[in-house]
């Protein structure tokens, strides 16, 4: 298919806008530390743009897109071989099969969370939409409320089991699980 | 008072970023070993996302109809459109090389649970092991002997690989495999780069190309590339000892690489990639066209086709839901049709909106307490757009029951009220992502995969008008279940409209292979080729 550049560069931001997410998560799922993973997506973004004009379809771009972000967790991977703090090849391989397979019912999840975090006490949903509010440092944040750093930690971490749950409880009731 | 789940905790610190290598090490082991915890586990990272990029967090006023965030998305649109500039000005060469030239680790253990692959074909294939593989099952990881013919395994993470006799190769990964003896071809396109064959010489990666691997145990390992780049790495895939070009072939030995005479590209495709290996080998093992007299009719009085034990007929279980119509609607000389598939005599069922069952008894059940693949494709279309008040869980369905035992055990291959793929097995639900289009007559192939000791599992694909059937089992299914364990033999047929929508249905297929419910049309069977390298037209599929 032709494209002017204009049409290409549209196409290619509409595809990308809707397939981000499933992407994101994919890569969020295999590289630990959002830097790192935003690191992934930027470079992954740059090689679909290279590359993007042989995949008309929305399906092509979802099966090449989830390929070369499959690829750039690899290399990323491979970068840090003596780093004992990644995965293996062969769990990343599991968990971006997984990812692939899921990412209707991931894409559902993100969808509901919403109404999950309207149900949190309000103590929680502030700790929330603070914490993960643009430039937050926990450590800072700690201080200022009169808290160690681990102790915000883990109340986070408790809250976003909650709401695995509670996302869960959603999408048994809409028949997904 | 219960102990708290010690996974929880690594999880925590890996997403973190603060787990020592000895948490990843046992959350790794944790992830490897329980698919539940996997779940579990993309989950937490999914809802962790959602507020890192704050989707989540947004005002209700900022979100659009579909629940995305309508500023945040326009501004990934805008973030998107700078990066897209910004890259115009690069090397592409730069960018592509860094990227490409990369190699994973070598996996030194089997996943313990799951499947890596699936064989989509096999010509006068005597395997070792116990038992004879069916076309279209399932692959578990390990070792694998084919002491006669040929086999074509498609792993998940996309490659083919085609598996000429005498070879012993073990499956290590949905992107590994290890070859022990013998020679396989492998075609990794694009999205399946970085695929690895492991050697007793070294390790060959794909950096998205065709190329063909020998193993000689007393002689080495040769490599020749078909299309595209293999790099060649050590034993230890530390050290990449080479990039091999198209045309190019070594022989490796020793950690040596010498130079050999590359046989030319079409006689070594010819010989490991026949175009007789075919995706069929199983029977079709039931048929209907509906091929009747135009008009309403009662459906005892409609028993064409073959495979089937009875007529068809109205839904006779005690239900809640009232069957309000015992006739079936037949529109005569009207067959739909599909590029590529065989068809096109008779003519089409057709359900109106009002809610509608229609079930038959086949002859030879779907047996989930055996080893066994089975394959359901029909062609159907969808006369008018979605209706504006969806049912919550209406839909067409293909679905399967026992007639003995008829609400225990149910498959359906469906689409949703919402014009989504669906799949259903005992309430595990799985809907595709993307929507079909109304008015349009879409094709649908439904597999099931049994097994008598190992999970089973359900996939269906779905083309659209425009897009090329595949030969075989294809590397990406529209939508696929989770393992499921399921123990029936169900051999009541029923096709199901409760979505309030009209639909037509024809050219409904049952049968052992991909092959026998995909039939080419001889007339246009050259537009079917999935291997690209073979160019002469193919035979047409028997069924």
């Amino acid at each position: 298919m032709d494209h002017s550049a204009d049409d290409r560069q549209e196409a290619f931001l509409r595809l990308y806008a809707q397939h981000e997410p499933a992407l994101r998560a994919f890569v969020r799922s295999q590289v630990p530390m959002v830097a790192d993973a935003n690191d992934v997506m930027q470079e992954m973004a740059i090689v679909l743009w290279r590359k993007f004009g042989e995949y008309a379809t929305s399906e092509d771009f979802r099966r090449w897109a989830f390929g070369v972000a499959r690829f750039k967790v690899l290399a990323w991977q491979r970068d840090r071989m003596r780093d004992r703090h990644i995965f293996g090849a062969d769990l990343t391989e599991l968990l971006a099969t997984e990812s692939e397979i899921e990412s209707a019912r991931l894409e559902r999840q993100r969808e509901v969370l919403r109404e999950c975090l309207d149900e949190l006490p309000t103590e929680h949903r502030r700790l929330v939409e603070t914490a993960y509010a643009p430039g937050t440092r926990i450590d800072k944040l700690a201080e200022r409320w009169g808290q160690t750093a681990m102790t915000l930690y883990k109340r986070l971490h408790r809250i976003r089991l909650a709401l695995v749950d509670c996302t869960r409880g959603r999408l048994r009731q809409e028949g997904w699980l | 008072m219960k102990t708290p789940d010690p996974r929880l905790e690594w999880m925590r610190q890996y997403v973190e970023g603060v787990a020592a290598a000895e948490t990843v090490a046992q959350l790794e082991q944790a992830l490897r070993e329980d698919a539940a915890f996997r779940k579990l586990f993309l989950e937490y990272l999914n809802i962790d996302l959602a507020l890192s990029t704050g989707a989540a967090l947004s005002p209700p006023n900022a979100r659009g109809r579909g629940g995305a965030p309508v500023a945040t998305r326009s501004y990934r649109l805008m973030a998107w459109a700078a990066v897209a500039a910004a890259v115009s000005m690069m090397s592409a060469a730069a960018l592509w090389c860094s990227m490409e030239r990369r190699v994973r680790r070598t996996p030194a253990v089997h996943l313990l649970a799951g499947y890596v692959a699936t064989l989509t074909a096999q010509d006068d294939a005597v395997w070792q092991q116990s038992g004879a593989f069916r076309t279209g099952q399932r692959l578990m990881p390990g070792p694998l002997r084919l002491d006669r013919g040929r086999a074509v395994i498609r792993f998940d993470a996309g490659a083919r690989m085609v598996v000429t006799s005498p070879a012993e190769v073990c499956l290590e990964s949905p992107g590994c495999v290890r070859v022990i003896s013998g020679q396989v071809a492998v075609q990794a396109e694009e999205e399946a780069a970085g695929f690895r064959v492991l050697t007793p010489d070294g390790m060959a990666v794909d950096l998205g190309t065709e190329f063909v691997v020998a193993v000689h145990p007393s002689a080495g390992t040769e490599c020749q590339v078909l299309e595209g780049e293999v790099e060649w790495y050590s034993r230890d895939g530390r050290q990449r000892l080479a990039t091999l070009s198209r045309g190019q072939a070594r022989r490796i030995r020793a950690g040596e690489l010498k130079v050999i005479e590359s046989k030319p590209a079409e006689i070594v495709r010819r010989i490991l990639v026949p175009p007789a290996l075919r995706a069929g080998g199983g029977r079709l093992l039931a048929y209907e066209s509906f091929d009747y007299n135009e008009g309403d009719a009662p459906a005892e009085s409609l028993a064409g086709g073959y495979g089937w034990l009875a007529p068809w007929r109205g839904r006779y279980i005690p239900s809640d839901v009232v069957d309000v119509d015992p006739l079936m609607r037949v529109r005569a000389g009207e067959s739909l049709m599909f590029p590529g598939i065989a068809g096109g005599e008779g003519g089409r069922f057709v359900f109106h909106e009002m809610k509608q069952w229609r079930m038959r008894l086949l002859a030879t059940p779907v047996e989930f307490g055996r080893d066994g693949v089975y394959y359901l494709s029909w062609l159907a279309r969808r006369p008018s757009h979605p209706p504006p008040v969806k049912t919550p869980y209406g839909r067409m369905a293909i679905t399967l029951r026992c007639s003995t035992n008829y609400w225990a055990h149910s498959i359906s291959f469906a689409i949703s009220s919402a014009n989504r793929p669906l799949l259903m097995a005992d309430g595990n639900n799985r809907v595709a992502d993307r929507a079909l289009p109304a008015n349009a007559t879409l094709l649908v192939v439904g597999k099931a995969v049994t097994s008598r000791h190992g999970p089973d599992q359900l996939f269906m694909k779905v083309y659209e008008p425009g897009e090329t059937v595949d030969v075989e089992d294809p590397a990406v299914w529209t939508v696929a279940s989770e393992h499921l364990h399921l123990d029936a033999a169900l051999d009541i047929l029923i096709l199901g409209n409760t979505g309030g929508a009209a639909w037509e249905l024809d050219e409904l297929r049952y049968g052992a292979s991909w092959g026998a419910v995909l039939p080419a049309n001889s007339r246009d069977v050259t537009a079917m080729s999935s291997w690209s390298a073979c160019d002469q037209p193919r035979p047409r599929r028997g069924s």
